[in-house]
């Protein structure tokens, strides 16, 4: 990292000695969780296939241009979602430092979350109807205020999000004595 | 003072059935407007289903009001134990238990509805860490008072047991700041009121654009409806008129345009001055007692350790004039909108440091190491804006002729360019030991300041491109919502990003 980028001149910290999140060992998520967004995928385009083709065959007055367009755009969208999930999904990956929590996913908008555990209110461990079929968990992490800055990260075997959960636990604990 | 036990459950004041059940109409009529107006534009829907309309409308009024009056039932609030509890819900129940030491405020409101059926609301605030704010619709005077009197005894009676048990442990803020609340009000003094010359400047320089939308929405609304009904009257064509009296219709159109202007222009200048009317500051220690409104007198407290970001506003005309806006978000359990930001219009640059040094404990005069947008930015607000003005430009073709075409989209394009500039330039974030300061605006000018241990979460944010060319957005989080600053230098913002973590985690400090 090149030094002459920002100067605080007047910190009584030197930037470089700040451990960077950068360095921080990250896990990738359950490789199951994949199955699970294909499957909306399919679900999706199953919809707005039946849609289309239901208006086309079904509703003779029904413009045809808007259906071309609507077929254009919602294969785009397809596309997009499938590039999507395959160039991302090895992007989703979480690790925990000493302090904070981390969380990174998105190939075409790539995120890296940081969460101090000081800031972590309140921490579930949840699991919808698909994610029960494939044995897996998401955790929630709820920080203060507008539900925004909350975090979630699907697609964790209950061992992990339960030792995620108590380490977080256990930190904000620490911070309260 | 009163002799209402409230540690039974007790309902709203009877008036409140109405008062509910006009809210709720009006509530719905809100939302199904367009629904249940568009069909009136129709003439064969006129013709035809009128009736059923109109009757299917009633039925639903009625079922309305059964609603309305089964919710009224079903509300009750009771002080129990040490918290005070709201049952309410007629089909999905819920109980709201907020524990005496998370009330942090109780406001007292009356607006036009309410002075109609003689009711007030009440309001509790609390830290804002869950949906645990309430706001009671309707309670005669008397009760609210009561209730207000009762809630603040048990208040102070938590507080100071409080004290004395965890008096070593440095009473938390939230405590002792409600305790300074109730017991000191000598030290009160004005921060700022509002003269309605002041005012009346707010209102001139405030953003025109706003006005010119809702006159739009609403004129284009009721135009199809005047043409539609108009036509029907008289026997005119109208678009076979307009071609036949060009030079009439240019003057026309001037003069619409012209009146059209004023319009926006007196709705826009009249909605500052209603909605900010008599605004006055109060300063009681380090918090801050708002109270504006002419139609609807509104009270709201600044406390010091909610507050989470402070934005110091101005525009041209506002310079012009010597004043500035200051908009301030506080914790809140959902995400701010700027209609819920407090508002201090019309407040000179002395006054708001008074305001800031109070609010950040710190000295207004502060060094920030300043991070700029990339000019790189103003290419992504082109690909943005680029289907507005080249939607000028199609327009123009086929409307006018394929000159005016191209010359709708060039000034377009120009127009948004210097806009892009000013955006990208005035785009910065800066930081030092305890703040950090955003700045944005493109005509207007505004700058943000967030208290580094408020900050709840950080993100980076990077597209595709971004990637490639070394450019992040950088996200913060605090309680009352998410700011952001676009396309810096990746290698800045990771150490923007790396500093501030460092800050929040190192800070012994409780974000409220």
């Amino acid at each position: 990292m090149n030094n002459k980028s920002i100067e605080f001149s007047n910190l009584s910290i030197s930037v470089d000695e700040l451990p960077d999140f950068k360095d921080a060992k990250l896990e990738p998520i359950a490789k199951k969780y994949q199955i699970l967004l294909w499957l909306n995928l399919v679900l999706l385009s199953l919809f707005f296939a039946g849609l289309i083709s239901g208006l086309y065959y079904f509703i003779e007055d029904f413009p045809r241009i808007i259906l071309k367009i609507a077929a254009i755009v919602f294969s785009l969208i397809i596309v997009f979602s499938a590039i999507e999930i395959g160039k991302g999904f090895p992007k989703r990956k979480f690790g925990i430092r000493e302090l904070d929590i981390i969380f990174q996913k998105g190939f075409f908008f790539f995120k890296e979350t940081v969460i101090p555990f000081k800031r972590i209110q309140h921490v579930e461990i949840k699991q919808g109807p698909v994610l029960r079929l494939l044995n897996l968990y998401s955790l929630k992490l709820y920080t203060a205020g507008a539900s925004t800055g909350d975090l979630v990260i699907s697609g964790l075997h209950l061992n992990v999000a339960e030792k995620l959960k108590a380490k977080v636990l256990q930190v904000t604990e620490d911070e309260d004595e | 003072m009163s002799n209402i036990d409230f540690s039974v459950l007790q309902r709203q004041s009877f008036n409140g059935i109405f008062l509910i059940f006009f809210a709720d109409i009006a509530k719905q009529f809100k939302r199904f407007f367009y629904a249940i107006f568009a069909p009136f534009l129709s003439e064969n829907f006129r013709n035809n289903y009128q009736e059923y309309l109109i009757a299917g409308i009633i039925v639903l009024v009625i079922i309305q009001f059964v609603f309305s009056y089964l919710s009224y039932l079903k509300y009750q609030f009771q002080i129990h134990k040490s918290a005070f509890i709201v049952q309410k819900g007629v089909i999905k129940r819920s109980v709201v238990e907020i524990p005496f030491h998370r009330i942090q405020n109780i406001n007292i409101q009356q607006n036009i509805l309410q002075q109609i059926f003689g009711v007030v609301g009440f309001q509790i605030e609390t830290a804002g860490e869950s949906a645990s704010e309430i706001k009671i619709k309707a309670l005669d005077s008397a009760t609210a008072n009561a209730l207000k009197e009762a809630l603040l005894d048990e208040v102070k009676e938590v507080v100071h047991s409080d004290e004395t048990i965890s008096s070593i442990e440095d009473s938390s803020p939230q405590n002792s700041s409600l305790q300074e609340d109730l017991t000191q009000e000598k030290e009160a003094s004005t921060l700022l009121h509002l003269s309605f010359g002041r005012l009346l400047k707010v209102g001139l320089s405030s953003n025109y654009l706003k006005g010119f939308g809702l006159l739009a929405l609403f004129i284009g609304g009721i135009g199809n409806f005047v043409n539609d009904v108009l036509s029907n009257f008289i026997e005119v064509d109208f678009e076979e008129d307009l071609v036949h009296r060009v030079p009439e219709t240019l003057s026309f159109l001037a003069l619409v345009v012209f009146i059209f202007t004023m319009l926006a222009f007196l709705l826009t200048v009249s909605l500052q001055v209603i909605k900010y009317f008599n605004l006055k500051v109060i300063r009681i220690k380090d918090n801050f007692e708002v109270s504006y409104g002419l139609l609807k007198r509104i009270n709201q407290v600044i406390k010091k350790n909610k507050t989470q970001v402070v934005s110091f506003e101005y525009n041209p005309i506002l310079r012009l004039f010597g004043i500035n806006n200051v908009f301030v978000s506080q914790a809140s359990a959902s995400e701010i909108t700027e209609k819920q930001k407090i508002g201090l219009v019309g407040i000179t640059s002395l006054q708001f440091e008074e305001f800031f040094e109070a609010i950040f404990d710190l000295p207004f005069q502060q060094k920030f190491a300043k991070t700029q947008t990339s000019f790189r930015y103003m290419i992504v607000l082109f690909w943005k804006q680029i289907v507005i003005w080249v939607g000028f430009g199609i327009a123009g073709y086929f409307f006018i002729n394929p000159i005016a075409g191209f010359v709708f989209a060039f000034l377009g394009l120009i127009g948004f360019t210097f806009l892009n500039y000013k955006i990208v330039s005035k785009s910065h974030v800066g930081l030092n030991e305890h703040l950090l300061k955003i700045g944005s605006g493109s005509i207007n000018t505004k700058s943000e300041f967030v208290a580094l241990y408020k900050i709840q979460s950080v993100q980076l944010k990077r597209s595709i491109f971004q990637r490639i060319n070394g450019h992040a957005d950088l996200i913060i989080y605090t309680a009352s919502g998410s700011q952001s600053i676009p396309y810096i230098n990746y290698n800045e913002a990771v150490e923007l990003f790396n500093f501030m973590l460092y800050k929040v985690e190192s800070s012994k400090l409780g974000w409220i």
